[in-house]
């Protein structure tokens, strides 16, 4: 009775695919308990290594820093500063007799909170600058974008006011704004200022 | 051939009472199959070792991560630097201008070893304290390859003077970076003036 059976272990691994021998072989060479020991020295450092790398991974796809495309896309971000730029050039210069485009300016370019601050920040302004013939020019003289995302930035923007009135000296002043864009339709606008 | 072999086996367990060959064969059963699981099992980790080990490396080696990753970090060092070189406690001069050349490389470390004792006479002469808050920054440009990078920011100052009352002051300024072994350092420090041009 041994003789057949022995025959068809023998044939059996010849019969199977290669990665089953290989299988099979090692789950035979695992039986002893020293190999059993080593098995598990391989495992436990295996899970912890899989582990780490998994989280390192993790936080480097997933970290802020990824989701960020400020200065990373070249494009996008020279875009958003340029918008922004024109955009503060436009709605913080006025002269006498432009007051009506430049607060049209700002209807374009302002939304959410940065509209309700500007209009009432432009109808003390409006006043002034009819009755005491001002002028306003504005000009951005640095401009960084900390964070960028698909349709919100936030961007750093450094100012220089000048003020022109009949008779006078021009008086020149520094301004500082944190600025929060969103974009909208395509364009970018702004919907937060803050003076730093 | 196959029906002897498995009637053979069948019949195996009716005589292994009496059969001490077979008593011993016993507990191989069960430590069979645990051979099979642990090896299954070793494999599993390994391949899950090998996998997120790859994924790992993707994401290390991806250029735009590692070009963000160098903007985070010019920045939040910049932020630091900036806040440091404007503050000084009046009672630890000595101090706080080893912690002032500590965030400077190049010509900027070079101009504050060189100012280090005109500067502790001045500020021992005033005697007050600034702490500085930067209120707002932004990288204007960083080259990854060449490690460096610009900066602009807004600083908040706060002054004590040991007479008077506290003076806040407000203040813009621009930031060249550079990356050096000990992370990034400030090259340059300027405050942007109104009208610089024109």
């Amino acid at each position: 009775m041994r003789g057949p059976r022995a025959m068809l272990e023998r044939r059996r691994p010849g019969r199977r695919p290669p990665l089953l021998s290989v299988a099979a072989r090692l789950s035979a060479a695992l039986e002893g308990r020293r190999a059993r020991w080593c098995a598990v020295a391989v495992l436990v450092p295996a899970l912890a290594a899989g582990s780490g790398f998994l989280v390192r991974a993790g936080q480097l796809t997933g970290s802020t820093a990824a989701g960020n495309a400020a200065l990373t896309d070249r494009a996008a971000t020279s875009r958003v500063s340029g918008e922004v730029q024109d955009a503060l050039a436009r709605i913080f210069s006025y002269t006498p007799e432009g007051l009506a485009g430049t607060e049209q300016a700002a209807d374009e370019l302002l939304a959410g909170k940065a509209e309700r601050q500007y209009e009432a920040l432009f109808g003390q302004v409006e006043e002034r600058a009819r009755k005491q013939k001002l002028t306003l020019a504005t000009r951005v003289v640095g401009v960084g974008v900390t964070r960028l995302h698909e349709d919100r930035a936030h961007l750093l923007a450094f100012l220089d006011q000048t003020t022109y009135r009949a008779g006078r000296e021009p008086a020149r002043a520094a301004a500082q704004l944190s600025v929060t864009a969103r974009r909208q339709n395509g364009d970018w606008r702004i919907v937060a200022l803050t003076a730093r | 051939m196959t029906t002897e072999v498995d009637g053979q086996e069948t019949a195996a367990p009716a005589h292994s009472d009496t059969d001490a060959d077979e008593e011993a064969a016993r507990p191989a059963a069960p430590t069979a199959s645990g051979g099979v699981w642990l090896a299954a099992l070793l494999a599993a980790a390994l391949l899950f070792c090998a996998f997120s080990g790859w994924l790992y490396w993707t994401a290390y080696s991806d250029d735009d991560l590692a070009y963000s990753r160098a903007r985070d970090e010019a920045l939040a060092a910049g932020r630091a630097h900036l806040a440091t070189l404007n503050s000084i406690d009046a009672a630890h001069i000595p101090a706080g201008l080893r912690e002032w050349r500590a965030t400077a490389t190049g010509p900027l470390s070079d101009e504050l070893r060189r100012t280090e004792k005109k500067s502790a006479k001045a500020l021992r002469e005033r005697g007050s304290s600034a702490r500085a808050k930067v209120t707002d920054a932004a990288l204007t440009s960083l080259d990854d390859t060449a490690g460096t990078a610009t900066l602009i920011a807004t600083l908040r100052i706060e002054t004590t003077t040991r007479a008077g009352a506290p003076a806040t002051d407000r203040k813009r300024m621009e930031a060249g970076l550079e990356r050096t072994d000990d992370g990034w350092k400030l090259t340059s420090l300027a405050p942007v003036p109104v009208g610089k041009e024109g």
